[in-house]
């Protein structure tokens, strides 16, 4: 569904308001192209995680919009930080995958473990076809991030929005998922909200950058160019905390 | 988990005043204090509060409606009910707390010795554990009570021996935490005995769980005595009880109900204002 | 299968001793108080002869390991305690006549206190901090001091005298006048275990419902209704089943109690009968089969449990 002059995989965010016993997000607005991948970083409290939520349309107990409007023309679909709790340890993955995909293209059973087995391998699962039966709990932390991925996708969105998907991993298995997570977004043409508190992590996958601090955005711009050349005191803060970490000697990479 | 950790003396004085001040600003724990306060200040001062002599029957005056004379009516045998419930109150009471206590001491001792030492004691007291609550409550209490013989003795010997469990399971969860800590390896390295470390320094963190616990027993003992007293088997007429004055009610339940009533209402506000305690004691204390 | 075999192990360890726990306290039952047993029996009154004829009757002059090895062998092999004082009949005998109906009320005041318990606790979720929230908060403050009995006793007045809905007492005959009888005792049991049960329930549901996977589910598109009655109650249900073996004894307990407010011909009946008329054997009887009654029902929930959450099947 696209609004008139929209395009499929937009996203529009418009004096966002956001208050549970006090204002939690304030006034944001920020624009979300088809097929381009946006970053918003800031610490814990900053309100970037509630953002995101926002635009699923599923706010937290007790939080309410009460300003502001929010256009995401497409289904969007949404990346959990921690793949231990947001998977349901009684039911195996596959059957959750199956279900979700069952409930988006209104198939039975049969097709819809079908479509799981295939978005198994679409997030390169090892020997997925034995991973549908299994449960949460005997898979590694990388594998379950990956069944949350595939649910993510069960839903063939148009927008993808990842809230700290790689805090809860180990840094090699970080690595893994950012890559499969790029590729997807190629093959998919999906749009990306990408949401981290680590600098680092963002600039592998997004190419424009939100800088967000109790509850209001303070930089925003080109990654590369906020990075290089940042404006604001909060941000340099941010680029401070990252940066000693290279000229340990590690050549390649990261900033 | 358990209270503020005691490591020291010196820090024991500063859990102190910590707890005072929460306890000070608990409005549940003053609330409780308050109703438990009036209900303990009216049964002490029942020889003076009483309107009539509890055990003064009246042969034409039975089963009168509350009136000015008797506030709250008469029963079956013309005794004024208002007397009689405010020395149930203090022979209920009395005998609560009173049995509450041995089970506490007995409990914690256990509970200590069994995390503590831990190897073939702690299994076979935890086995005695198991045991006692297999039994239903009511029905192990109802069966020793037989076997001693109702009445007072019984009720203590009852809940002397079955009141302790609850005690030892708390205190040996968070003995067996602390047991590996660092502290307590300190102090035996430096030579204490194992008495020394149990009485000193972990006796006073597994008190608070204790004390609190203590609450919620005393109204289970309570309810307890005068479940006791209705079936017979407790304090034995003709010494006013909660429990036979609502036995005696049940006849009447159809015309005058406010006889087997009105006694449930006073231990249901003294399970009220010992929770109320029990709850403000765990907030002080931050305990669960 | 590796974990059926560690749990029976587990099972065994945990079990056997109990079970050879309660029979060995059922046994000292009888010698809690200093002095001759038969004499207790008899009472003060009773003739030198009549003691010594209930001292060989009950066994009581053979040495005391021998008469715990009897004791344990009656109820092993026999599931006896001996025969009854007064009515001569084996104390199975009188506890299986008993039982049925007690067992009914058990199992009538678990579907009480589960429907209404989590009728209630979803309410309260559901609308966290609303109205029934703070009173299904407070219910089990006030819950914690009434006796059972007592509970029984104002339901009678309520439903039975003013409303006339239900029998004063007894077990009434016909088709559904049993059932009906059974109502308010089975009530005033279920409003005692449903504080707590409902307190539990609640603060598990709560927890479910933030938890990050019912959101996964629900941002994924799963209609609502699929994913509390699919996911949520699955989850909050075990931690429930727990708490439901532990309340099994109170639930026998009390129900035993709540037989003699209405009247009703079951084990309390035969129970306080037995205390009344000094029958040992059959006191004896009673305790033991309440607490085997327990210790297998507690088995049987953990065993679901184990079978229900897939988490402790292949955990090591």
């Amino acid at each position: 569904m696209s609004e008139a002059g929209q395009a499929i995989g937009a996203v529009e965010v418009n004096g966002l308001v956001l208050e549970a016993r006090g204002p939690l997000v304030k006034d944001v607005s920020f624009d979300l192209a088809r097929g381009e991948s946006l970053g918003i970083v800031g610490e814990s409290g900053s309100g970037k995680s509630l953002t995101l939520r926002a635009i699923l349309g599923l706010l937290p107990a007790g939080v309410t919009q009460t300003s502001g409007s929010i256009t995401a023309a497409g289904r969007v679909s949404m990346v959990f930080q921690d793949p231990l709790t947001a998977l349901d340890p009684l039911t195996p993955v596959g059957k959750q995958v199956a279900e979700a995909s069952r409930f988006a293209r209104h198939t039975g059973r049969g097709p819809a473990m079908a479509h799981a087995l295939e978005l198994f391998r679409q997030v390169r699962l090892p020997d997925p076809e034995t991973k549908l039966r299994q449960y949460p709990h005997q898979l590694s932390g990388g594998q379950r991030q990956r069944v949350v991925i595939a649910m993510a996708l069960a839903t063939d969105p148009d927008i993808l929005l990842c809230d700290e998907p790689t805090t809860a991993l180990d840094v090699t298995v970080q690595q893994q998922i950012l890559t499969l997570l790029e590729s997807l977004r190629r093959d998919l043409g999906l749009s990306m909200i990408f949401v981290s508190h680590d600098l680092a992590v963002v600039k592998q996958v997004c190419s424009r950058l939100l800088v967000m601090r109790s509850g209001e955005i303070v930089e925003r711009g080109d990654i590369a160019a906020v990075i290089s050349n940042p404006q604001h005191e909060y941000t340099r803060t941010l680029l401070d905390a990252v940066l000693p970490l290279p000229r340990l000697g590690s050549a390649g990479g990261a900033l | 988990m358990s209270g503020l950790p005691i490591a020291t003396d010196g820090s024991a004085r500063i859990a102190r005043q910590t707890f005072f001040t929460r306890a000070r600003r608990s409005p549940t724990l003053i609330l409780g204090i308050i109703m438990l306060g009036l209900l303990v200040v009216a049964s002490a001062l029942a020889p003076i509060i009483a309107t009539h002599d509890p055990a003064a029957q009246s042969l034409t005056g039975g089963l009168l409606p509350p009136s000015f004379e008797h506030l709250l009516g008469t029963d079956q045998l013309g005794r004024d009910i208002f007397s009689r419930m405010l020395f149930a109150g203090q022979t209920d009471l009395r005998i609560a707390f009173l049995a509450a206590l041995t089970p506490f001491v007995t409990g914690i001792v256990l509970g200590l010795v069994s995390g503590y030492f831990g190897g073939w004691l702690d299994y076979v007291i935890g086995r005695i554990v198991d045991t006692v609550i297999a039994f239903p409550f009511y029905v192990i209490v109802i069966s020793i009570v037989f076997a001693v013989g109702a009445g007072e003795t019984g009720i203590f010997v009852a809940f002397a021996l079955v009141g302790w469990v609850g005690y030892a399971r708390v205190v040996r969860v968070t003995t067996t935490a602390m047991k590996s800590s660092a502290w307590v390896a300190a102090a035996r390295g430096g030579g204490l005995s194992h008495a020394r470390v149990i009485l000193r320094h972990l006796l006073p963190n597994v008190l608070p769980q204790a004390v609190v616990l203590l609450m919620s027993e005393i109204i289970a003992i309570m309810v307890a005595v005068v479940t006791l007293g209705y079936l017979g088997l407790g304090i034995q007429p003709p010494t006013p009880d909660w429990g036979t004055m609502i036995s005696d009610g049940q006849t009447f339940v159809t015309t005058k109900w406010w006889i087997s009533t009105i006694p449930g209402l006073a231990v249901i506000y003294t399970g009220i204002s010992l929770s109320l305690v029990g709850d403000g004691l765990g907030d002080a204390w931050r305990v669960k | 299968m590796r974990p059926p075999l560690r749990w029976l192990r587990r099972t065994l360890f945990a079990v056997v001793p109990v079970v050879i726990g309660v029979v060995v306290a059922v046994f000292f039952l009888l010698r809690l108080v200093p002095g001759d047993p038969a004499r207790m029996i008899l009472g003060e009154r009773a003739t030198p002869e009549s003691v010594a004829a209930l001292r060989e009757q009950l066994g009581l002059n053979k040495p005391l390991l021998q008469q715990l090895v009897d004791f344990a062998g009656t109820v092993f092999l026999h599931g006896d305690t001996g025969n009854s004082l007064i009515y001569n009949v084996s104390t199975r005998e009188l506890i299986v006549q008993r039982a049925p109906i007690s067992l009914a009320l058990v199992g009538l005041a678990v579907l009480f206190s589960l429907l209404i318990a989590v009728t209630l606790a979803v309410l309260a979720a559901r609308h966290k901090d609303g109205i029934i929230d703070h009173v299904v908060r407070v219910i089990p403050t006030i819950g914690q001091g009434m006796p059972t009995f007592w509970i029984g006793l104002l339901l009678i007045i309520l439903f039975a005298v003013t409303l006339k809905w239900f029998p004063v007492g007894g077990i009434g005959t016909g088709p559904l006048e049993p059932l009906r009888s059974l109502v308010l005792p089975a009530l005033a049991v279920s409003l005692g275990l449903i504080p707590p049960l409902v307190r539990s329930l609640r603060s598990e549901l709560l927890e479910v419902f933030s938890s990050d996977f019912v959101t996964t589910l629900r941002a994924a598109g799963i209609p609502e209704r699929r994913v509390v009655f699919g996911h949520i109650l699955r989850n909050a249900s075990l931690p429930t089943l727990t708490l439901l073996s532990v309340s099994v004894s109170y639930l026998i307990g009390g129900t035993l109690v709540v037989e003699q407010v209405f009247g009703i011909n079951g084990l309390g009946s035969l129970l306080f009968g037995a205390i009344s008329n000094r029958d040992f054997p059959v006191v004896q009887g009673v305790a033991l089969y309440c607490a085997l009654m327990v210790v297998l029902v507690s088995l049987v929930l953990d065993g679901l449990v184990w079978l229900l959450d897939p988490r402790t099947r292949s955990a090591s």
